[in-house]
């Protein structure tokens, strides 16, 4: 998992992918957390592009990152929403909280 | 028109790894009805949720089943998602979205359940248990 966070441009980029629950959401914590620790990064962005499914475990793990970040004053963003994740996303309420963008790029240029 | 009856019941370990195994069949057993791919995937995603919850808060010593019961009757399919776990105290404020919580779900999975189902149904008596009852109804499709 750790390849899949990388730092570019300053930002932390995680790229999530497969399914995203109960099972899932502990390892991506604990990974994007370390990350945060170590880079002492202060913008973050989920690329969701790879996730074929997404329930409240993915999306509060999403949030407490979020947090994370916000606390040190930072700020992050989603990209690579598709239709399948999009409702879940707004039901969430986190699209309030992050602003998406289409891609990769345009998220780590935008946040 | 002639009414569709089936069942199935599935009881397993409350482990994480079966969360998304209860998921997929049970979009699996909707589409013997003509629910849309939409359709299926809010039914995984509330059925993901009913049994996360059994997994994480019915069993404080993780030890434990869940059973996964899923009916079709005529145009619908009911899903009861039964644990023998602790209970529920307070089942309405359990129904709430918390998102000050210190739990990162922030009780968004009932959320889910009522924005995704037609009915949803909790019952909970504490120290013996909680049933969750689903229930979703496929619009018919007119044939040309």
């Amino acid at each position: 998992m750790e390849n899949k966070i990388i730092m570019k441009k300053g930002v932390l980029v995680a790229m999530l992918e497969g399914e995203l629950d109960l099972n899932s959401a502990d390892g991506y914590r604990e990974a994007i957390d370390d990350a945060i620790m170590r880079t002492d990064a202060m913008y973050l962005v989920f690329d969701l592009s790879e996730v074929t499914f997404i329930d409240s475990s993915g999306l509060g793990m999403m949030l407490g990152r979020y947090k994370k970040i916000e606390q040190k004053g930072g700020r992050s963003a989603m990209c690579g929403i598709g239709m399948g994740l999009s409702r879940m996303i707004e039901v969430s309420g986190l699209r309030k909280l992050m602003p998406v963008y289409e891609t990769r790029e345009d998220a780590i240029e935008g946040v | 028109m002639m009414k569709h009856k089936n069942q199935i019941q599935m009881i397993f370990d409350v482990w994480e790894e079966n969360v998304g195994i209860a998921r997929v069949t049970a979009a699996s057993f909707a589409s013997q009805l003509d629910f849309t791919l939409a359709e299926l995937e809010e039914i995984k995603v509330a059925v993901s949720e009913a049994v996360s919850n059994a997994v994480i808060h019915a069993y404080p010593k993780c030890e434990g089943k869940v059973e996964l019961s899923m009916m079709i009757e005529d145009s619908s399919v009911i899903y009861e998602v039964r644990d023998h776990g602790i209970g529920i105290a307070d089942i309405k404020k359990a129904r709430e979205a918390d998102f000050s919580s210190q739990d990162e779900r922030m009780g968004m999975g009932f959320v889910f359940m009522e924005s995704f189902m037609d009915r949803v149904t909790v019952e909970s008596v504490v120290d013996q248990g909680t049933v969750v009852r689903m229930v979703k109804s496929c619009s018919p499709i007119t044939l040309q």
